[in-house]
């Protein structure tokens, strides 16, 4: 798939991180990746907005509903031509059922044309495997009801980590299981902070309409950062595997999908999205190992997602189209910067350096001295980059966190003092409980223990993903 | 070959919060085993039933009607295949990679006498 307009603009393209993934069981059934868990949130997001908000519980039970009936058959029956619109009509038609059986009334707006105008095409020729090739429009489908449930989920009645968790839930489509998963606490907490969440939206009375305008753009804003925030969880998670893609995949198909919309469509929008491509470009591949402590120098460009890059490019180029700057800006000025290194010299850690000097004028914090820091020892200024360190050492922040020790191991490697490198070393290897980055560190100290100079430049510890940035 | 019927007992109810990616997944583990089986020649043929819609009609008390038979754990069929194979020990080592065992159902295998329909 090309990086033009019309793609950049697709979520479901955009949600596909990676790319070279391992078959998936039922891909030759015509299956795609992701099915359940993407029809799950579009169609949540449909039914409710058709019942209404106060119908949220119901409309998300006839989902379930859907998927396990289509769990059961499917194997045994065969796929249907179009997977997508035999789960809409099987909830809808649940939905009805559990109305019905409730005793509640069937609100009007279900039996209307334009539900069935809006519905998918069915039997449409032979079992497609893309939902692009079933009649479906994902803009048009998901853009809409989509974008009011993120509208929904971040009403400011909420706490942020609410907003968070129902987000995930009700527009990525994860199950309360993988939502504690991803934020390491129990499953039962999510659910509680689910249950109260929608408790408190009921008492405010919220409704999937959109916000009057004078809210709009601060509602947007907050959309903006809680998408932010799911793209940082994802970023550094310390789980690794699955969890990881699967944040940053949902952060960046929802922020596409804000992109895509008229109301969503605004300079920060593009500039958080171009972030978030060419920040996850320069991860491993998702089955690689992740270490987010690989210099730069260490860094293949070979192994980096070109797709991805251009498809940054493509929204940093529309991020500056206004004249607004926002902290998003010049975090994707940075992972552009890194994306797109001088063959010999590497990133240009000058303006790197200028970026982070603006950063910090806007939001001084002790993640982003840290990330400058970095940018002053590449830049040659190794010695003011010493200096930095030290006085952040007692920063409460960074204290426990593992990129900060590195940062101070790999410095202390420069200037050749291996002793100081390799105490700073054993202080990250005990804050991270990620097997990719331990095995890492394992191999810097044995490279120390021999006397091997470091190698390359500084690591920059998650230029842009860090969540305590800006949340 | 034989036919033999594979009826698969389970909890129905765990189904109800198990996350979307997961269903699809426990999917792709039907369709991988169901695969494998006809590559290795054998007829397979499959039904699942409607969740939850078990009832037992018995001659005790006037053909009376309840829900069951397990009612005690919510637990029931949730569906069955038919699978050709060998003999009982071949059927046996079909039933043991059926995906319904990796999330706590049990699979009963039952000969189905010659001449049945498969």
């Amino acid at each position: 798939m090309t990086s033009g307009p019309r793609s950049a603009a697709s979520p479901r393209a955009d949600g596909q991180v990676g790319g070279s993934g391992q078959p998936l069981p039922g891909a030759a059934h015509g299956i795609v990746e992701h099915l359940f868990r993407h029809e799950s949130a579009r169609l949540v997001s449909l039914l409710a907005r058709w019942l209404g908000a106060r119908h949220l519980d119901l409309a998300e039970e006839a989902v379930q509903d859907a998927l396990v009936q289509a769990m059961r058959t499917w194997p045994s029956a065969g796929v249907p031509d179009n997977p997508a619109g035999w789960l809409h009509r099987t909830a809808r038609n649940r939905c009805l059922d559990l109305l019905r059986r409730s005793g509640r009334e069937v609100p009007p707006s279900l039996g209307r044309e334009e539900v069935l105008a809006r519905q998918p095409a069915v039997d449409r020729g032979p079992a497609s495997t893309s939902l692009e090739d079933t009649g479906f429009d994902p803009d048009e489908a998901t853009g809409e009801d989509g974008l009011r449930m993120l509208l929904f989920c971040c009403h400011p009645a909420l706490k942020r980590p609410a907003q968070v968790c129902l987000a995930l839930k009700l527009c990525a489509g994860l199950g309360t299981d993988e939502i504690a998963r991803a934020f390491q606490v129990p499953v039962s907490t999510v659910q509680q902070r689910l249950v109260r969440a929608k408790r408190t939206l009921r008492q405010e009375e919220a409704t999937l309409d959109l916000p009057p305008a004078a809210e709009l753009a601060d509602r947007v804003q907050t959309v903006q950062a809680i998408l932010f925030a799911i793209y940082g969880e994802g970023y550094v998670a310390t789980t690794g595997g699955l969890t990881r893609d699967d944040l940053i995949g949902e952060a960046i198909r929802l922020t596409s999908l804000l992109a895509a919309h008229p109301l969503g469509d605004t300079p920060a929008t593009h500039a958080l999205l171009a972030m978030m491509l060419l920040q996850t470009a320069r991860l491993p591949a998702r089955s690689g190992p992740a270490s987010p402590l690989l210099t730069t120098a260490e860094q293949n460009p070979a192994h980096w997602d070109q797709r991805l890059i251009s498809r940054g490019l493509v929204h940093l180029d529309r991020a500056a189209s206004g004249d607004h700057l926002t902290d998003y800006h010049l975090l994707a000025e940075i992972a552009a910067h890194h994306a797109l290194p001088d063959a010999d010299a590497g990133p240009d850690w000058q303006r790197i350096l200028g970026c982070y000097d603006l950063l910090l004028a806007r939001r001084p914090g002790a993640i982003i001295r840290l990330n400058r820091a970095v940018a002053l020892a590449n830049t040659g200024r190794s010695g003011e980059a010493r200096a930095e360190i030290d006085r952040l050492r007692h920063e409460p922040e960074l204290a426990g966190y593992h990129l900060f020790h590195a940062t101070d191991a790999e410095l202390h490697s420069r200037v050749g003092d291996a002793a100081a490198a390799d105490r700073a070393w054993q202080r990250a290897e005990r804050l991270t409980n990620n097997d990719a980055e331990r095995a890492f560190i394992a191999g810097r100290r044995a490279a120390l223990a021999q006397g091997a100079p470091a190698a390359g430049a500084g690591t920059e510890p998650s230029s842009a993903g860090e969540p305590s940035l800006l949340t | 070959m034989a036919s033999f019927m594979l009826l698969l007992r389970g909890n129905p109810s765990d189904w109800t919060t198990m996350a979307p990616e997961q269903m699809q997944h426990v999917m792709g583990r039907y369709f991988a085993w169901t695969d494998e089986l006809r590559a290795q020649g054998r007829e397979v043929s499959a039904n699942q039933l409607m969740p939850l819609t078990s009832k037992v009609v018995s001659q005790t008390d006037d053909y009376h009607v309840v829900d069951g038979p397990y009612i005690e754990t919510k637990e029931s069929v949730g569906g069955y295949y038919i699978v050709t194979a060998k003999d009982m020990d071949d059927a046996l080592a079909v039933a043991r990679d059926c995906p319904a065992l990796l999330h706590g159902s049990t699979v009963e295998v039952t000969q189905v006498a010659e001449g049945a329909p498969a």
